[in-house]
């Protein structure tokens, strides 16, 4: 694709505005893969793809959504491929997870890491977009091709499905051991 | 440092605004770590590779 000539002459790429988003990109792939390395093999396939089928992008209207739509359905199309659905788990989680509230951010945010992990997909996603991105909920519904109503309602129930998780719901306050802690964080997948 | 420390009940429908608001701020937080990390060398030179690539096909087609 040729790009656009400015009054000031030098012809601009549109495509030039990839790279501003690759970062959000990379995060969102984490998040959705649960594998730094995964992730940027997902990222790597969406601007490939992105690029060779930029002609399909509505010029002026929203890249991000439109990048992180293929990056999505990559991601699914990958995971369905792979047979590798993995299912809720919600009730196994929630006897194993012991939450250290407070003492220590960093180990709590990785616990919060690892909890994302056992939302379903559909979710997940939802909650990154919005909660996480700063997506608008209908920008996010674009992303995920559904609707506003129902990117709303998955980003709800993720709030709460982390909330029984983490123990945050019923404001209790565990008392954990450095042990169980680690042994926690030793069967979660490193995705940050 | 006040991190994922619920204080208030939930209900059957629902979890306090309060709670919905930590763990929205604790994902801005750890996907901002994520986003601010430089970019590998991989994804930089696929770029790069991929504009090469269109304008040696610039050229073939001149």
């Amino acid at each position: 694709m040729s790009g656009a000539q400015t009054p000031d002459g030098p012809a601009v790429d549109p495509r030039d505005e990839i790279v501003t988003h690759l970062p959000a990109l990379r995060a969102f792939a984490r998040g959705l893969s649960g594998d730094v390395s995964a992730a940027d093999d997902l990222v790597q396939e969406t601007v490939l793809k992105a690029w060779t089928k930029f002609s399909q992008y509505n010029a002026g209207t929203n890249m991000r959504a439109w990048l992180f739509t293929i990056l999505r359905n990559t991601y699914l199309s990958k995971r369905r491929k792979q047979s590798r659905e993995v299912s809720d788990g919600e009730g196994v989680f929630t006897a194993r997870m012991a939450s250290k509230p407070d003492h220590d951010g960093r180990l709590a945010l990785q616990e919060l890491n690892a909890a994302m992990k056992f939302l379903p997909v559909e979710q997940r996603e939802a909650l990154i977009l919005v909660g996480a991105m700063g997506f608008s909920i209908e920008e996010a519904a674009e992303t995920c091709n559904c609707a506003p109503g129902t990117i709303k309602s998955r980003a709800n129930r993720a709030r709460k499905a982390l909330a029984e998780m983490l123990h945050l719901e019923k404001g209790e306050n565990p008392t954990t051991t450095d042990k169980s802690v680690a042994m926690v964080m030793a069967g979660a997948p490193n995705g940050f | 440092m006040a991190i994922m420390s619920g204080k208030e009940h939930g209900n059957r429908k629902g979890i306090p605004p309060s709670v919905s608001q930590q763990i929205d701020e604790n994902l801005k937080r750890l996907y901002s770590d994520a986003e601010a990390e430089e970019l590998p060398k991989s994804l930089t030179d696929l770029l790069e590779a991929l504009r090469k690539q269109d304008a040696q096909k610039a050229t073939d087609k001149q």
